[in-house]
């Protein structure tokens, strides 16, 4: 074929391939556009690199496409040719007969291309050109304007649905009943009235509180509250972690005694460790050592001197140092005497305040479980709880002492409310079925309150205490 | 190879000084000198219609002057026998005083004849006519004589004067390869004629070239390539002049009795590459195909009476013909 024929093919190869490039690249930035901002406004969670893949994949497409339906191929530019230059089927005939080397042949060829090469590109129009490029444009415009708007935040969740809460009889019945409890008990006075106080303000908000959200919030605030009272009066918790934690191991071994329920093996540890003392080569260091401590656990502690508590280990520690401070004018028997008389008066005046003290924590701790229970809370709704774990309990302290059985982890806070058996039981008061881990606070209390009385022989006290240990022993929880 | 080039690039030289040589004697019918020029290239025969006096037969004779070919004139009378355009055999004596059987050429033996008014003749005599036409050779006693080449006739019709003629079967009109029609020259063109003939009733045009070279022309016209695509245009511009085929067209099956002959493609086709040749081209194009379809195909086709009820002529249906075929175009 003559030069007229390659340069109107040329022009029509370059005029195919923007014609096809173009638009592909138009589709390509189009889609991505599309997908983007899809991704952006979080409608379509694709990212954007998959969105240019896809983009880049149509347009691929879609330009093989053009190309392959526009390429010029031989007989179509022919027909072009002869059509928009009028060359009268020249061009055709030029390629139909290409093999043909006649003479009419030649001059045909020759005619032609002369003709062709005469003939200005430009009279061959190309079609849609300025349609690719305006295409292009409103892409690249597409593109542009994806880019610019803005990202969609995505939503801050619903707020939970916060059903209405209306407090019904039921809840205000127990409630009350909770509150006559309390009154009725042996707490500690200051206790008790702070106790019921709190409660009573309870149920006065309650009646007026519309959401559920607000009912747990109030419920949980008293939780804490009477938490917080029982904290100020069970000032054992206060001594236990610093006497636990000091240099003394008589001072560690002390605070175990006295975390003991049982006055049997209470006293046993008090003999004890009054013995180990008396035993100790170093028994001036050993007194003046736990003196010491004893007197620096009740200057950090930050419980009241007129704590009972407080006011026994006072009067130990006291002991303590005038012992270690006669021990040069007197014998280290007496020394020795001093300190054992000076465990059992501890024994004997400690274990008032700290059945006491248990008695208080016992309350507390069935307040707390009632309070939950009336309201379907449950513990893991308590600001800092998570399952199995509760607050720090007197006895959660590391245990250097384990050949001595009788001393236990007790436990007198308000940690781990599921003691003793999940069995279930009748409750004739409500007149239903009761886990018995949810009752047996109150039957200590009631046992604690009529052993101070001297309502019970001491052999029953002494059974019925035991009884109430083992179930309170961490061995024993389910 | 150079000689031959040579010879091809003087074909439509040499056409054009037959045009220009025609045109000192015959003004005006542009269209009729260059069809009849294309049918004598192409080895085909005319059929002129025209009133009396167009200049039919100045015409013939003109280009038997240009061509250098002897000419002849048969005035077809109702009594004119096939013998007077063939010629017979007499008896003569010889200058011994022998009596032989000499064989009388008629007419008929010339390059160009112009058989005037043939549809005044019986069919018996345009019978004979049109075979010696057909065959280019004269049967006589067992004794054939053969036409020279280049043989054309130029027949003409008077479409006036009706009575009394006979005319011509469709099986014999399709022997012409087209059919002219002469119209009455406009104002211009009579004064022309008008000034001219004044000077001299003679033809003035000089030969310029011979038969060998309408022979030769001929045979290089052969050569002209055609492609596909117009070849099945021109094909089937001649098909869908048909009612009767599976996919007639819509103007046949509205306008047309019916349609031409396979004669018809071959004549156009042979036709289209003389023209495009005459005209400098060497190839055939859709134009070639449409400007030959009127003379090729108006005595071929019979349109019917709707036709004639919408006022159309066999030219106006042809036209239609074109125009329907040429979605064909590429």
């Amino acid at each position: 074929m003559g030069k007229g024929y390659q340069k109107f093919r040329q022009r029509m190869l370059r005029a195919s391939l923007w014609r096809s490039i173009l638009p592909g690249v138009s589709l390509a930035l189009a889609v991505f556009a599309v997908l983007f901002v899809l991704y952006k406004r979080m409608i379509l969670p694709l990212s954007p690199l998959a969105a240019a893949g896809i983009g880049a994949g149509a347009g691929l497409v879609l330009a093989a496409i053009l190309f392959a339906a526009l390429f010029p191929y031989k007989k179509r530019l022919a027909r072009k040719l002869d059509r928009e230059l009028c060359m009268r089927e020249g061009v055709q005939t030029m390629l139909a007969f290409a093999d043909r080397q006649d003479d009419i042949m030649v001059l045909q060829r020759e005619q032609t291309d002369q003709k062709l090469l005469a003939t200005p590109q430009k009279k061959l129009k190309i079609k849609h050109v300025w349609t690719c490029v305006i295409c292009f444009v409103l892409a690249i415009g597409l593109t542009v304007t994806a880019f610019a708007i803005p990202a969609k935040q995505p939503e801050p969740p619903a707020p939970p649905v916060d059903p209405p809460f209306s407090l019904d009889e039921w809840e205000a019945v127990a409630l009350a009943d909770l509150i006559r409890e309390v009154q009725q008990s042996t707490m500690t006075e200051s206790a008790k009235v702070q106790t019921v106080d709190a409660l009573q303000a309870l149920l006065d908000a309650l009646r007026e509180t519309t959401t559920q959200s607000r009912m747990k919030s109030l419920v949980v605030d008293t939780v804490m509250q009477v938490r917080a009272i029982s904290d100020s009066v069970v000032t054992l918790r206060s001594f236990a972690p610093i006497l636990s934690a000091g240099g003394s191991p008589y001072a560690r071994d002390l605070i175990r005694a006295m975390e003991i329920r049982d006055q049997a093996a209470f006293s046993e540890a008090m003999d004890k460790i009054a013995a180990s003392i008396n035993e100790d080569e170093e028994f001036d260091v050993a007194i003046h050592v736990l003196s010491e401590e004893l007197k620096m656990a009740l200057r950090n502690a930050g419980a009241s001197d007129q704590d009972p508590l407080y006011i026994e280990l006072e009067r130990l520690a006291n002991t303590l140092a005038n012992v270690a401070a006669k021990l040069q004018d007197y014998t280290l028997t007496w020394g020795r005497m001093q300190v054992t008389d000076a465990f059992g008066v501890a024994y004997t005046q400690m274990g008032k305040a700290l059945v006491q003290q248990r008695y208080d924590a016992d309350m507390s701790a069935h307040v707390e479980a009632r309070l939950l229970e009336i309201f379907g809370l449950s513990v893991q709704d308590l600001p800092g709880q998570e399952q199995g774990e509760g607050p720090q309990t007197p006895g959660d302290y590391e245990e250097d002492d384990d050949d001595d059985q009788t001393i236990t982890d007790g436990g007198m806070g308000s940690g781990e409310l599921i003691l003793g058996s999940q069995d279930v039981i009748y409750d004739p008061t409500r007149e239903d079925y009761v886990k018995y881990s949810e009752v047996i606070h109150i039957y200590n209390a009631i046992f604690l309150e009529h052993k101070v009385d001297g309502a019970l022989s001491e052999e029953v006290a002494e059974l019925i205490e035991a009884y109430f240990a083992a179930l309170f022993s961490p061995s024993n929880k389910d | 190879m150079q000689n031959n080039i040579e010879n091809v690039k003087k074909f439509s030289q040499q056409a054009e000084s037959i045009r220009a040589e025609l045109r000192r004697d015959v003004v005006g019918q542009t269209e009729v000198v260059e069809n009849v020029i294309i049918a004598i290239v192409a080895g085909g025969n005319v059929l002129l219609e025209g009133v009396p006096g167009v200049g039919k037969t100045r015409l013939v004779r003109s280009l038997g002057r240009i061509l250098n070919l002897p000419f002849s004139r048969i005035q077809f009378t109702p009594d004119l026998m096939p013998s007077d355009v063939t010629g017979m055999n007499v008896i003569e004596k010889d200058e011994s005083g022998k009596m032989n059987q000499v064989f009388n050429k008629g007419p008929i033996f010339a390059n160009l004849v112009l058989a005037d008014e043939i549809n005044r003749a019986t069919p018996k005599t345009q019978s004979a006519m049109l075979e010696v036409m057909q065959e280019h050779k004269v049967t006589v006693s067992n004794q054939t004589y053969h036409l020279e080449e280049p043989f054309f006739v130029l027949a003409t019709e008077n479409p006036i004067e009706q009575d009394g003629t006979y005319p011509l079967p469709e099986a014999q009109m399709d022997r012409f390869m087209f059919k002219l029609l002469m119209n009455f020259p406009t104002q211009e063109e009579l004064i022309d004629i008008v000034k001219m003939t004044q000077i001299t009733m003679d033809e003035t045009a000089e030969a310029k070239v011979d038969g060998a070279t309408i022979l030769e022309m001929r045979a290089l016209a052969a050569t002209v390539p055609v492609i596909d695509e117009v070849m099945a245009y021109a094909v089937a511009l001649v098909a869908g002049t048909h009612p009767e085929v599976e996919k007639p067209s819509d103007t046949a099956k509205k306008y047309i009795k019916y349609g031409a002959s396979p004669r018809a493609a071959q004549a156009l086709i042979t036709c289209a590459k003389v023209r495009a040749l005459l005209n400098g081209n060497y190839n055939v194009s859709y134009e070639d195909i449409d400007a030959l379809a009127c003379p090729v195909l108006r005595h071929r086709i019979k349109i019917n009476y709707t036709a004639v009820n919408d006022k159309l002529g066999v030219d106006d249906v042809i036209a239609l013909l074109i125009k329907e075929n040429k979605k064909l175009k590429k």
